[in-house]
């Protein structure tokens, strides 16, 4: 059998049929996995190194969990917002 | 040097099928390590970027193994220095890998997301004592609790599905018994014979529920379940 992305099962308000045609069903999957594949599964040696938007994220020895995008965007925001703006120069 | 970009670990010294090309278009082949296989792809770059495209990557190469081996998925974004490294940490978990692999033979994980199928919103608040601040709070309060009535609605359908699907799983992680914030995200572990029973079940149940809707994502590889007893908790 070929892989592929998982299947999106019926809910009860849509068929079989229509849910795997469904608008926002992929998205839906996307958001299941990212859930799943950021802050789950085995934590194994060397680093999880990703980045978002073009940030390094590093985690040394995965020590430090990753929760989900959603969390990863907070601490990228905060770790922006943290940062002094016009190179630490006040007025 | 040459990375190594991890997407997991199963129980036999050789894949069954070609796999799907991994990050960066790299062949994904087996680091063998007594009874154990890691499947790893040469990586160029010292990170992967979270993005659907790379998140699915790492997704298909996982379904690939999981169509013939009962495969422990690892964390995206994991890579190790070298071959040399990841052997010797394999070989210092071999034990509890062997036992996840074992746990988890025949098994897949599934998403359940249950949530209120029209989320109520409320008009601005007119109270003057209510301060911008407040107003922010509460409204955000609301996008993600909902009302009283709708998390109770919703509270009162994920007790009749987890009671509904109790003989079905091998596994599980709930939220905890009254969660407040919506949609309840679940995570099921079923035996591949049980899918349909599982799925008719959170169909009937939720058919009986109007104001609720409730979504089912996967076959998943096993996230939620490595690497732990098997006690539900938090997701």
């Amino acid at each position: 059998m070929a892989p592929g992305p998982p299947t999106v099962f019926p809910t009860s308000s849509l068929g079989v049929a229509q849910m795997a045609k469904a608008k926002g069903g992929q998205d839906l999957a996307l958001a299941d996995l990212l859930d799943r594949a950021l802050s789950t599964g085995v934590v194994i040696c060397g680093e999880a190194t990703i980045s978002l938007a073009g940030v390094d994220l590093v985690y040394v020895g995965l020590k430090v969990l990753v929760g989900s995008v959603d969390a990863v965007q907070r601490m990228t925001d905060a770790s922006l917002a943290a940062q002094p703006v016009d190179g630490g120069k006040r007025p | 040097m040459t990375r190594l970009y991890i997407y997991g670990i199963v129980g036999a010294t050789s894949f069954a099928d070609p796999l799907p090309a991994g990050h960066e278009e790299a062949p994904v082949f087996a680091l063998v390590s007594d009874e154990l296989a890691v499947a790893v792809s040469c990586l160029e770059r010292a990170t992967v970027e979270v993005s659907g495209a790379n998140v699915w990557r790492h997704e298909k190469v996982l379904s690939a193994l999981m169509a013939r081996h009962a495969v422990l998925p690892v964390r995206f974004g994991t890579i190790a220095a070298g071959a040399a490294e990841l052997l010797e940490d394999i070989g210092k978990r071999r034990g509890q890998l062997l036992k996840d692999l074992a746990r988890l033979e025949g098994k897949v994980e599934i998403a359940l997301r249950i949530l209120a199928k029209h989320p109520e919103t409320t008009a601005p608040q007119a109270d003057a004592a209510i301060t911008l601040g407040t107003a922010y709070l509460l409204a955000r309060r609301q996008s993600l609790c909902g009302t009283d009535a709708t998390r109770l609605s919703v509270q009162e359908v994920s007790r009749a599905i987890r009671a509904g699907l109790d003989p079905l799983l091998a596994e599980s992680v709930w939220p905890t018994d009254e969660p407040q914030v919506l949609p309840i995200r679940v995570s099921c572990l079923v035996k591949r014979g049980d899918l349909a029973r599982f799925l008719q079940t959170v169909d009937d149940i939720a058919a009986c529920n109007s104001d609720t809707r409730v979504t089912c994502t996967g076959p998943w590889a096993p996230y939620s379940f490595v690497g732990q007893s098997g006690v539900a908790g938090e997701p």
